[in-house]
C-alpha cells in the first residue's frame, strides 16, 4: 500500500513519516511511503505521474491549494482512494470530510502519544480497506451515494424493498434502517436469488421472513414490517420459503 | 318505477361519492365501493319507507356516509366535505329542475344538466381546498365553526325545498337559495382568511422569537472573545513569568491545564456560530439557534457545520423548520440521559443537492428503527410518539427529497437529502 503525506508542519510531518514507518517494518512491510511532502503542488505533480493508495492530508495547509481541495483533486483523479484528514480541534468538520469528500477517516492534532495511536489506528484500517478492495465481490452489495459519500449495503443484511407513494421512489429497509432512493423495483429483483417479488410494491428477502399470515395474506419481517403477498404470489411464495 | 328508482339511486351514488373520493384523495378499492353502496342502498330503503319525512334518510345518510369515509380516511373534515357535496348537489339538481321545467326540456338533459354543474363546482372547490391546504392546518375550533355554518346551511335549505307539501319550483326560491349560498361562501372565506392571518401573525411572533435567540447566542459569542481576549493578555504575562525563571516543568502544567481548555471551549463557540453565518435562511438559522441554546442549557455539545453558503433550500420553510425541529427534539432528548452525548449538524451543499445530516450518540441499539417509526411506540412516555412518522408524512410530499435514517456503531444517523433542481414550492404535484 502506497501513502502519500501532505503536511506542512515540519515536526509533525516528521511525527507521521515516522509513525507510519514504524508502524510498517513491524506490522505490514508492504506499506511504503511514497511522498512525504509539505506543498500540495507536489502531491499534484505526482499524481500527474503516479497513483497512491492512501493520502494523510492537513487541512489547514497554509498554500494555495489548502488540504480540502487537494483532496478534491485526489478523488478526481481516484475515486477510491483512501483520504485521512489531519486537523486540529478548532474545526473539526467530521461531517464535512464525510459527505463532501468522502474522507475515511481524521486525526486531530493533539498530544503526540495521542497522534501516534491515532496514526495506527487509521493506517490499519486503511490496510484493511486496501486489503479487501482487491477480493471485493461487488455484487453482494447495494451502492448508494450520499452527496460524495458511498454507502455499501450488504444484501443478507437488507430485510425488503418497497414502493412508495411518489412513483419511481423505493425505500429499502435493512437492518439498522432505511434508504430512499430512486428506481424501479424491477431492476433489483434478479439481484440475489433470495429476494422475491411478493407484491407489486414489496421486494422481499426470504431469508429474513418471520412467518406468514395465511389469512391475511401478509408476511412478518424481523423488524415488526407487514408485506403484503399478492393472490398470484401466495403459492409460489409457500414452495419457495 | 322500480328501474327509476334504482337508477336515481346510482345517480346519486355517483354524484355524492364519486366527488368525495375525488377531494379526500382516496384511492377506490372494490372495498369501499361495495361499503359505499351498502350505504347508499339502505339510504334508498330508508327514502321509500318515510317518503314524508325526507330528513330522517337525509341526516342518516350525511352521518353514515360521513362515518364511513372517516373510516377511509380519519379525518374529521370529512363531514364538512360531505355536507357541501350535499348542498352543491342540491343547489345543482334545484337549478337543472328549474331549467328544464321553465323550457320544457327532457330528463335526460336534467341529469346531464346537474353533472356538468357538479363537476365544474367540485373541480372549483378542490382547487380551492388545496389552495388552503398548503398555507394553513385547520385547529379543531376552526373546523367546528365551519361545519356549523354547513350545518345551518343545510337546515335552510331543508327548510325551503322539501318543508313545502308539493315541491315548487320557483325563480325566487331559485334565487333565495343561491343567494343564501353565496352569502354562505363569503363568510366562510371570510373567517378562513381572518384564521389565516391569525396563524401567520403566530408564525410571525416565534420566528421573531427564534430570530431573538439568535441574536442572544452571538451576543454571548462576542462576549466569549472579550473574555478571552482578556484572559489571552493574562495568560502571557504567567507565561512570561514562567519562562523568565526558567520553570519548564511548571510551563507545561499551566500550557496543558490552562490554556488548552480556555482555547478549545471559546473557539469551539465560535466555530458553531460562525457556521451558523453562512445559512441564508432566516427562519431556520432561528430555530436552530433556539435549539443551540436548549442544549447548551442541558450541556449537550453540538457541533454544526456548514462548508458553504447555503441561499435556499427546495422545501416550504414552514415544513423544514418542522421537520428539523423534530428530529433535533429528539436528538436532544435522546442526549439527556447520556453521560458522554454529542450532537452533530451538518447542512452540506454537494452538486445540485443540498444534504442535512443529523446524528446523535446512542446507548444501545436495542431500539428498532422500525419501531420508532411507527405512530403508537415512544420512548418518551408523556406526550406519545417521537413525531418521525410525522417527518415522513411530511417529506412524503416533497417528490425532490429523500431521507435515510439507520443506527451505525452508536450513532443514530438521520441524512435528507433535498434535490435543488426541482422548484417547485408547494408539496402539491
Amino acid at each position: 500500500m502506497r501513502v502519500v503525506i501532505c503536511e506542512d508542519n515540519l515536526v509533525q510531518k516528521e511525527f507521521i513519516y515516522k509513525e507510519i514507518m514504524n508502524y510498517a517494518s513491524f506490522h505490514e512491510p508492504s506499506i511504503e511511503v511514497v511522498l512525504c511532502t509539505s506543498t500540495p503542488d507536489e502531491v499534484v505533480t505526482y499524481l500527474d505521474h503516479y497513483q497512491a493508495d492512501c493520502y494523510f492530508l492537513d487541512i489547514e495547509l497554509d498554500h494555495q491549494l489548502d488540504g480540502m481541495e487537494l483532496a478534491v483533486e485526489i478523488r478526481r483523479r481516484d475515486p477510491v482512494a483512501h483520504i485521512i484528514f489531519i486537523t486540529t480541534h478548532a474545526d473539526r468538520l467530521k461531517l464535512t470530510f464525510t459527505y463532501k469528500l468522502a474522507a475515511l477517516d481524521f486525526i486531530v492534532k493533539d498530544t503526540p502519544e495521542q497522534i501516534a495511536s491515532q496514526v495506527i489506528e487509521v493506517l490499519q484500517v486503511a490496510f484493511e480497506k486496501y486489503t479487501q478492495l482487491g477480493e471485493a465481490n461487488s455484487s453482494e452489495v447495494i451502492q448508494i451515494k450520499i452527496g460524495e459519500r458511498i454507502k455499501n449495503i450488504h444484501l443478507q443484511d437488507i430485510y425488503y424493498l418497497e414502493t412508495s407513494t411518489v412513483p419511481h421512489k423505493i425505500t429499502l429497509y435493512e437492518k439498522n434502517g432505511f434508504y430512499e432512493f430512486y428506481g424501479r423495483l424491477k431492476d433489483f429483483e434478479a439481484i440475489s436469488t433470495s429476494f422475491y417479488r411478493c407484491h407489486k410494491s414489496f421486494l422481499i428477502n426470504l431469508r429474513h421472513v418471520r412467518e406468514v399470515d395465511k389469512k391475511k395474506r401478509i408476511v412478518m419481517m424481523p423488524n415488526g414490517a407487514k408485506c403484503d403477498i399478492s393472490f398470484r404470489a401466495f403459492r409460489e411464495l409457500q414452495s419457495r420459503l | 318505477m322500480t328501474t327509476i328508482f334504482f337508477f336515481f339511486g346510482l345517480f346519486n351514488f355517483v354524484i355524492i361519492y364519486g366527488p368525495l373520493f375525488y377531494i379526500m384523495n382516496l384511492q377506490v378499492t372494490i372495498k369501499r365501493l361495495v361499503l359505499c353502496l351498502l350505504v347508499n342502498t339502505f339510504v334508498s330503503v330508508l327514502a321509500a319507507t318515510y317518503p314524508q319525512s325526507l330528513w330522517i334518510p337525509m341526516v342518516v345518510s350525511i352521518v353514515v356516509s360521513g362515518g364511513l369515509f372517516y373510516l377511509f380516511s380519519r379525518q374529521s373534515m370529512v363531514f364538512f366535505h360531505l355536507l357541501v357535496i350535499y348542498l352543491f348537489s342540491t343547489l345543482a339538481e334545484y337549478m337543472a329542475l328549474f331549467l328544464v321545467e321553465a323550457l320544457h326540456l327532457s330528463l335526460f338533459i336534467h341529469s346531464g344538466l346537474i353533472v356538468l354543474q357538479i363537476v365544474v363546482i367540485v373541480a372549483g372547490y378542490k382547487k380551492l381546498l388545496t389552495h388552503y391546504e398548503d398555507r394553513m392546518s385547520l385547529s379543531q375550533c376552526s373546523q367546528m365553526v365551519l361545519l356549523l355554518i354547513a350545518i345551518s346551511t343545510g337546515i335552510v335549505f331543508y327548510v325551503l325545498i322539501f318543508m313545502p307539501a308539493d315541491i315548487q319550483i320557483s325563480a325566487i326560491n331559485l334565487v333565495i337559495l343561491f343567494f343564501y349560498f353565496v352569502i354562505m361562501i363569503i363568510l366562510t372565506r371570510i373567517v378562513l382568511h381572518t384564521m389565516m392571518k391569525e396563524q401567520e401573525i403566530t408564525q410571525k411572533f416565534i420566528e421573531q422569537q427564534q430570530f431573538t435567540h439568535y441574536m442572544q447566542t452571538l451576543e454571548q459569542v462576542n462576549r466569549d472573545m472579550q473574555t478571552f481576549r482578556h484572559d489571552h493578555a493574562n495568560i502571557l504575562l504567567s507565561l512570561r513569568g514562567y519562562i523568565e525563571s526558567e520553570d519548564v516543568k511548571g510551563l507545561r502544567k499551566y500550557f496543558d491545564e490552562q490554556i488548552v481548555k480556555v482555547e478549545q471551549r471559546t473557539l469551539y463557540k465560535n466555530q458553531v456560530f460562525s457556521q451558523l453565518d453562512r445559512l441564508q435562511l432566516i427562519e431556520i438559522k432561528g430555530l436552530i439557534s433556539t435549539k443551540l441554546l436548549l442544549a447548551n442549557e442541558l450541556s449537550i455539545p453540538i457541533s454544526v457545520e456548514i462548508p458553504d453558503v447555503i441561499e435556499d433550500i427546495s422545501i416550504n420553510r414552514l415544513h423544514l423548520s418542522r421537520v428539523l425541529g423534530i428530529l433535533l427534539d429528539n436528538a436532544i432528548e435522546a442526549s439527556t440521559s447520556l453521560d458522554d452525548p454529542q450532537i452533530n449538524l451538518a447542512f452540506l451543499s454537494v452538486e445540485h443537492q443540498v444534504i442535512i445530516v443529523i446524528e446523535n450518540r446512542l446507548l444501545d441499539s436495542e431500539v428498532s428503527i422500525q419501531q420508532l417509526f411507527t405512530e403508537r411506540y415512544s420512548t418518551k412516555r408523556e406526550d406519545g410518539g417521537l413525531g418521525l412518522p410525522s417527518v415522513r408524512r411530511i417529506l412524503a410530499e416533497y417528490p425532490n427529497s429523500t431521507w435515510n435514517s439507520r443506527i451505525e456503531n452508536q450513532w443514530f444517523i438521520h441524512e435528507i437529502i433535498i434535490d435543488g433542481r426541482d422548484t417547485s414550492e408547494g408539496g402539491h404535484l
